[in-house]
């Protein structure tokens, strides 16, 4: 390392939080420049070999130090700033592997009993609408006359339905599910159309309809599949340590015994499995990991 | 030959308490002083992500005086500064890239090459000839004592001073008011 190298690398780390780094000085007419880059750990679980990996994702551009001709420093980014940038980006990844995950299981997540107890009504409806039964005039007498509404609108902004003059019918989505399957019972399509309302109406689900059974179930998928994907192959991991790494990457407190049932259904919908050690589906694992690299997102925190 | 045989030596139980962690073992052992993970956190300024790494070191002076505990720092160490400070009981943490791990032929890690941007705090606890041991809380599976054989990493001394220079050789240690002026004229050791 050269001096200024040395000055620069002494600086950053009185400055800022581990993991901050600069590639290379940037000489300029009289000052001497770094970009500020960070790496955080991901530390990866390979429990039937003994062995923790760590892998880095890598953030760039968070901020820059500029010295001057006398080794003063005569702009640095703030710390805090750099702090809120790494966890934007964070959020940021977390997010958009979530949305991985959820393209691929989404059919599979449509299983889960506690999901399927809890969007009962949009079954009921996707039901209704498939048998040709869902008429305005016999929604009048529903007995959740206002929820139901609300959830066909939703439906039907997601063009899963469509409303016409006196009824509701499929909407484009459904029709394709429908003839693509066309030979399936009426419980495959129905599935299918189901999983494809989770996948597509997650975020407004959650947040306008507020179904927060489905978030445990897709975090954890989460967890596990953004680890394999990094890792590039199947893991084998202590059920302790996937729910550590659960918790840790969204600053949860979720009891083991929640977290054991949840692993449960997740493992009867045959997203994961568990037998001593829980890992996945590498049909599953292949699909995250192509729409990872498709979409570039780095794996979440785990 | 030194060597201190470090008592209750931990694993960090989180990615990023590595040095609230090896903080808790070095009060512990050379100052008998027992504070939780919590309380070390708070002291040097930890958050999410980890601490500052030289500045989480300084902030330890201002709770630690009223223990009558200084903190000291100094750069351009030598092996033989380390040996004279273990010597006399002083553990000095020193900040290693967190894949150094890579050189030392361990199974039980392994780390990508983008450790090179993370630095890390270690505890070298012994030194023999060419040989530097060293207490690295980022393994796992201690004892209640770190004994010589119980050890998880040894570096040769050149892999050593190397991994050593990206932070210009620098160390920090603990000193009891009662004893700091012989060891600050002896090592010439700076507070910040």
């Amino acid at each position: 390392m050269s001096q200024v190298e040395l000055e620069f690398q002494s600086r950053v780390m009185e400055q800022y939080p581990q993991g901050v780094y600069f590639d290379s000085v940037n000489s300029g007419d009289s000052n001497k420049s770094v970009i500020l880059n960070s790496v955080v750990p991901t530390i990866i679980f390979d429990d039937k070999n003994n062995k923790r990996m760590v892998k880095f994702i890598k953030l760039n551009n968070l901020g820059k130090m500029i010295i001057d001709r006398d080794h003063k420093f005569i702009f640095e980014t703030k710390p805090t700033v750099i702090r809120s940038r790494i966890d934007e980006h964070l959020v940021e990844i977390q997010t958009k592997t979530e949305q991985i995950v959820l393209a691929v299981i989404f059919d599979k997540l449509a299983k889960i009993a506690m999901v399927r107890t809890t969007l009962n009504p949009v079954y009921n409806i996707l039901k209704a609408v498939y048998e040709k039964k869902l008429t305005k005039e016999s929604l009048l007498n529903y007995p959740k006359r206002e929820k139901y509404l609300r959830y066909i609108q939703f439906l039907c902004d997601l063009e899963i339905l469509r409303e016409q003059k006196e009824r509701y019918s499929e909407g484009n989505y459904f029709i394709q599910i429908e003839k693509a399957l066309n030979n399936k019972d009426e419980e495959e399509i129905l599935n299918r159309v189901f999983g494809l309302t989770i996948k597509e109406g997650k975020t407004y689900l959650l947040n306008n309809l507020n179904i927060n059974v489905l978030k445990p179930f897709i975090r954890i998928a989460n967890i596990y599949y953004s680890s394999s994907a990094l890792f590039e192959n199947i893991l084998f991991i202590k059920k302790e340590n996937l729910y550590n790494n659960y918790l840790k990457a969204y600053g949860l407190n979720t009891k083991f015994v929640n977290f054991e049932s949840y692993l449960d259904q997740l493992s009867r919908a045959k997203i994961l499995n568990e037998d001593g050690l829980v890992h996945g589906d590498k049909t599953i694992l292949e699909k995250v990991s192509d729409l990872m690299k498709k979409s570039s997102a780095s794996p979440s925190m785990c | 030959m030194v060597f201190y045989e470090l008592t209750s030596p931990q694993h960090q139980a989180e990615w990023d308490s590595c040095v609230p962690t090896t903080i808790k073992v070095i009060l512990s052992n050379q100052v008998n002083v027992t504070k939780s993970i919590a309380t070390i956190k708070k002291w040097c300024g930890w958050e999410r992500g980890g601490v500052v790494p030289y500045s989480a070191l300084r902030k330890l002076d201002e709770p630690l005086s009223k223990l009558k505990i200084t903190v000291m720092e100094k750069s351009n160490l030598t092996e033989k500064d380390l040996i004279q400070l273990l010597e006399k009981g002083i553990l000095p943490l020193i900040y290693f890239r967190l894949n150094y791990t890579n050189e030392t032929g361990t199974k039980e890690l392994s780390i990508d090459e983008e450790g090179t941007h993370f630095f890390h705090p270690v505890v070298p606890v012994g030194i023999e000839e060419e040989k530097v041991y060293i207490y690295d809380c980022f393994y796992s599976g201690y004892g209640k004592k770190l004994s010589k054989s119980e050890v998880k990493v040894t570096l040769k001394l050149p892999v050593f001073l190397r991994e050593w220079q990206h932070t210009a050789n620098r160390a920090f240690w603990l000193v009891l008011e009662k004893s700091k002026d012989r060891q600050l004229s002896e090592f010439a050791g700076s507070k910040k």
